[in-house]
């Protein structure tokens, strides 16, 4: 008697298990590969607050493919960094 | 069904609903980057020096201070839409910065020319300049780009709304 009473408990305690399993799945399949490092040192040298002016962007240097990656030349080495002067970081992955 | 939005959640974040694509309000300016993602801005700002291949644009104060800076880089390192949170925050602490707070993420964000995920956060940078930041890597077609808008804390309330203007109308 007791045993009949339970099993439609058991039996959504299951479902809601598979239940919650899927949308685990579900939400993981966003994240198809690694947290990959950036690769590349810096020790910057220059505190100052990020200099304005009105350089325009070179037309060399750039990546065109997203499976190219372009490597901007880090820590002032022909770099302006903002971030690596102490002003807002930039969008560059690299340090 | 409750239960497999409570577990989406993380995704997509309503610290981003304002996000809607949107083309620049008229007499904003704008900068083009080789790879052919443009950065759009309020006129009253100022092209800012930055990485050759990169544009940045700014707002500063009469002292020289930043009140709101803007950024668009191609993708550089080994960043993806999926790992962007989390990428950007470690990244930012690599860099140097201090008391990094991730505030909202979320991934799946619309954007004109493309889709991607934003992060929200906030940082001190070596010289003691506190920055709030909405940075979001963008894939298009062919490319990937990477935009930050940036303003110090005192100035995000009054400055935040153009940054988040500015990410609207970005073209990826």
């Amino acid at each position: 008697m007791r045993r009949s009473i339970n099993r439609p408990a058991r039996l959504a305690a299951i479902c809601l298990v598979v239940l919650v399993a899927l949308a685990a799945a579900a939400c993981g399949s966003n994240s198809s590969s690694a947290n990959t490092a950036p690769s590349g040192s810096s020790s910057p040298s220059s505190q100052s607050a990020p200099s304005s002016g009105g350089a325009a962007p070179s037309t060399s240097g750039s990546s065109t493919s997203s499976s190219s990656v372009s490597g901007i030349p880090q820590n002032n080495g022909g770099d302006q960094d903002a971030d690596n002067n102490g002003g807002p970081s930039d969008g560059d992955g690299n340090l | 069904m409750t239960v497999a939005a409570a577990a989406c959640g993380g995704v997509r974040d309503s610290a981003f609903a304002w996000l809607v694509p949107t083309p620049a309000p008229p007499g904003w300016a704008t900068a083009s980057i080789p790879s052919g993602a443009r950065l759009a801005y309020p006129s009253a700002w100022r092209r800012l020096v930055s990485d050759r291949g990169a544009a940045s644009a700014g707002l500063t104060a009469a002292d020289g201070r930043l009140l709101g800076y803007l950024n668009i880089t191609p993708r550089q390192g080994g960043e993806t839409v999926a790992d962007w949170p989390s990428f950007r925050i470690a990244h930012n602490a690599r860099e140097g910065d201090r008391d990094v707070r991730r505030l909202a993420a979320a991934k799946g964000l619309r954007f004109r020319g493309g889709s991607g995920s934003c992060v929200k956060d906030s940082y001190t940078t070596r010289i003691g300049a506190r920055y709030v930041e909405i940075a979001c890597l963008v894939a298009a077609s062919t490319r990937a780009t990477v935009i930050v808008a940036a303003a110090p804390p005192a100035a995000w309330s009054r400055e935040s709304r153009v940054l988040e203007r500015a990410i609207m109308a970005f073209r990826a």
